[in-house]
C-alpha cells in the first residue's frame, strides 16, 4: 500500500510547495504599488503597478490600436515613452525601426509598469471611443464570407469615420481584432463589416457565430489607411476581404468629387470567391467615372460565360490596364504577398510611393 | 584540484552544446545576435546552477531515502518549472536591468535540455555535492561559451553567400559540426 501512497505524497507534496512559493512572491514581491501615468504631458492618472501599459490605457478608457491582442505581434499599439523608458525588447527591436527605438517608441503591451511613466500617442487616438451595438443582419456573400450589419446603439450620436478605417471588436475577455469599415452609406447609427471565416480564427469564429440581436462591443475608428482630399485619380486594389474598405473610399470620391476618377482592381481566386461582383457591374453602367477590374486565379466554365475576366493575379491586371499613373494615388487592402506584387507593379506605372497607401492582413 | 577539472572537463572537452548536441533549438535560434546569445547563455547559466543544486538536494535528501528515485524525471521538472518562475519574478522586481538582459529568456528555458540533461547526469556520474556545482557550472558556462561564438560566427555570415538551400539554419548546423570538431581538438587537454 506505502507503494502507491509515499511517490503520491512526495509528489503533490513537491507541486504544492512550489506552487505555494510562487504564489507567495507574486502576492508579495511582483507588487509593485500605484505609478503614475501621464499621457501627453497633460492627463495623469494613477495605475497599478505590474500591469502592462496597453491595459492600464484601456481602463483609462485610451484605446489604442491592436491587431493580435496584445502579443506583440503587430506592431500596431506602439507609444512613445518620453520617461521613464525601458531597454527595448528582442520583439520590439524587429517591429520598431532603430531611428523610433532611439526616439523612445515601444509596443505598449509589451511594457510593464514599474514606476512613473510619460508617454505621447497621436491626438486622434484620444477621441477614440468605445461603441456598443446590435448585429441587424448576418448574411453569407460567399462561401467563407460574411457580410454583418450593425445597429449602434451607444453612444447616441453614432460613428463618424474616413473612408477606409477600420474598428476593433471585442472578440474575448482581452482580445481584440480588426476588420474595416464596408458599408456603402455613410449612416452615423449602422456600420456593416465583412469577416472571412479563418479556421480555427478567434475573432472570424466568433463574429461568423453572431445572429441578429446579439450584442457586440468595437472600439474605433482606427487607421491611417483613409482616402485623401486630393483631386488624383483613386486607384483600389483588393484582393479577397480586402474588398472591404475600398466600399466606402469607392462610393466617397464618386458621391464627392465630380472630377475623380475610381478603378478597382479586384483579385480572387475563383469566381465562387468573388462577391459584390453585380454591384460593381451596375456602378460601373451608371457611373462613367467608375472601372471595374475583376481577376480570377482560375476561371471555370460558368466565370467564362458570366463575365470577362482577366485570369491571373492583380499585380499583371494591374500592367495591362492602368493609365495615368503618375496622376493617380492607389489604396491596397490584401494579403501580403499580393500587396508587395501590386506596389512593384504601380511603381512601374510611376506612380508615387509616397501616394501608396496600404493596409496588409 | 578535481574540482577544477570537473569545471574544466565539463565546460572544454565535454562542452554540453557540441559533444552531447544538448540545447541545440535555442543554439539555433537565439545564437542570431551577439547580444541575445549572451543574455540566453547567462541564464543558462544561472538556471541551471540553481536547479541541479535544488535537485541534487530533493534527489539525495528526500527520493533516495524513500527509495522512490523512479519519479526524479516528473520531480525534476515541477523543480525547474517553478525555479524558472520564480527567479523570473524576483529577477524583474530587484534587478529590471538584468530583467533586460535575459529575463525574457527565462520562460524559454523550461523546455531547454541543456537543463534537465545536467540534472540527470549528476546522479549517472555520482558527484559529490560540490561537484554538482562544478559540473552545472562548468556545463551552463560551456553551453554558453558554445552561443556566444556561434553568434560571432554567424555575424560574418551575413556577409558570406552560403550555397543557397542551405539557407540560414542548415549552414549553423553545419558550422556547429566545425565547431565541434575543433572542441575535440581540446580532449588531449585533460586526459
Amino acid at each position: 500500500m506505502t507503494a502507491f501512497i509515499v511517490p503520491l505524497v512526495v509528489m503533490n507534496g513537491f507541486a504544492v510547495v512550489i506552487y505555494a512559493l510562487i504564489m507567495v512572491l507574486k502576492t508579495y514581491v511582483a507588487a509593485y504599488g500605484n505609478c503614475s501615468l501621464v499621457v501627453n504631458g497633460s492627463r495623469t492618472f494613477t495605475v497599478m503597478g505590474g500591469t502592462y501599459l496597453n491595459k492600464a490605457l484601456f481602463e483609462n478608457k485610451i484605446y489604442l490600436p491592436s491587431a493580435c491582442g496584445g502579443k506583440g505581434t503587430c506592431g500596431f499599439c506602439k507609444v512613445r515613452v518620453t520617461e521613464g523608458v525601458s531597454d527595448p525588447l528582442p520583439v520590439e527591436e524587429i517591429l520598431i525601426n532603430y531611428k523610433d527605438i532611439r526616439q523612445g517608441y515601444r509596443l505598449s503591451c509589451q511594457t510593464k509598469l514599474r514606476a512613473g511613466i510619460s508617454i505621447e500617442i497621436p491626438e486622434e487616438l484620444l477621441s477614440i471611443r468605445e461603441y456598443k451595438g446590435v448585429v441587424k443582419s448576418s448574411n453569407n456573400v460567399t462561401r467563407d464570407i460574411k457580410r454583418i450589419g450593425i445597429r449602434i446603439d451607444e453612444p447616441k450620436e453614432g460613428l463618424d469615420f474616413k473612408s477606409g478605417q477600420y474598428l476593433m471588436f471585442k472578440v474575448g475577455e482581452d482580445e481584440t481584432r480588426a476588420y474595416s469599415i464596408a458599408s456603402t452609406e455613410r449612416r452615423a447609427d449602422e456600420v456593416q463589416i465583412e469577416v472571412k471565416l479563418i479556421p480555427n480564427g478567434l475573432g472570424s469564429s466568433y463574429l461568423h457565430s453572431l445572429t441578429e440581436g446579439d450584442e457586440l462591443t468595437f472600439f474605433g475608428p482606427y487607421g491611417q489607411f483613409y482616402l485623401r482630399d486630393t483631386s488624383h485619380k483613386v486607384i483600389c486594389v483588393a484582393g479577397g476581404v480586402g474588398l472591404a474598405p475600398m466600399k466606402p473610399i469607392i462610393f466617397e470620391t464618386l458621391m464627392k468629387y465630380p472630377n475623380r476618377d475610381v478603378e478597382l482592381y479586384y483579385g480572387v481566386r475563383t469566381f465562387e470567391d468573388l462577391y459584390d461582383h453585380d454591384l460593381f457591374i451596375r456602378l460601373q453602367a451608371n457611373h462613367p467615372r467608375f472601372h471595374y477590374f475583376p481577376t480570377l486565379e482560375q476561371i471555370g466554365e460558368s466565370a467564362a460565360s458570366a463575365y470577362p475576366f482577366t485570369k491571373g493575379f492583380v499585380n499583371k491586371t494591374l500592367a495591362e490596364n492602368l493609365t495615368d499613373g503618375d496622376r493617380s494615388e492607389a489604396y491596397l487592402c490584401g494579403p501580403p504577398l499580393m500587396i508587395n506584387s501590386s506596389i512593384q507593379a504601380l511603381l512601374a506605372k510611376d506612380v508615387p510611393e509616397i501616394r501608396i497607401l496600404y493596409d496588409k492582413f | 584540484m578535481s574540482l577544477v577539472l570537473i569545471v574544466l572537463a565539463s565546460a572544454i572537452t565535454n562542452n554540453i552544446a557540441l559533444t552531447y548536441f544538448l540545447g541545440m533549438c535555442p543554439f539555433i535560434a537565439i545564437s542570431k545576435s551577439l547580444r541575445g546569445a549572451a543574455g540566453m547563455g547567462l541564464a543558462v547559466t544561472v538556471v541551471v546552477v540553481l536547479t541541479t543544486v535544488a535537485n541534487y538536494l530533493a534527489y539525495y535528501l528526500i527520493l533516495v531515502p524513500l527509495r522512490i528515485e523512479f519519479l526524479a524525471f516528473v520531480v525534476f521538472i515541477t523543480i525547474i518549472a517553478g525555479i524558472v518562475q520564480m527567479l523570473e519574478i524576483l529577477v524583474e522586481r530587484y534587478l529590471p536591468s538584468l530583467y533586460g538582459i535575459f529575463g525574457i529568456f527565462l520562460p524559454l528555458i523550461t523546455v531547454n535540455c541543456v537543463i534537465l540533461a545536467v540534472s540527470l547526469f549528476m546522479i549517472l556520474r555520482e558527484y559529490s555535492f560540490w561537484g554538482t556545482v562544478a559540473y552545472s557550472f562548468g556545463s551552463g558556462f560551456g553551453w554558453m561559451i558554445a552561443i556566444t561564438a556561434m553568434a560571432g560566427l554567424r555575424k560574418h555570415l551575413a556577409f558570406s553567400a552560403p550555397v543557397k538551400n542551405l539557407g540560414d539554419a542548415g549552414i549553423t548546423i553545419v558550422l556547429a559540426g566545425l565547431m565541434a570538431l575543433a572542441f575535440l581538438g581540446f580532449q588531449g587537454m585533460l586526459a
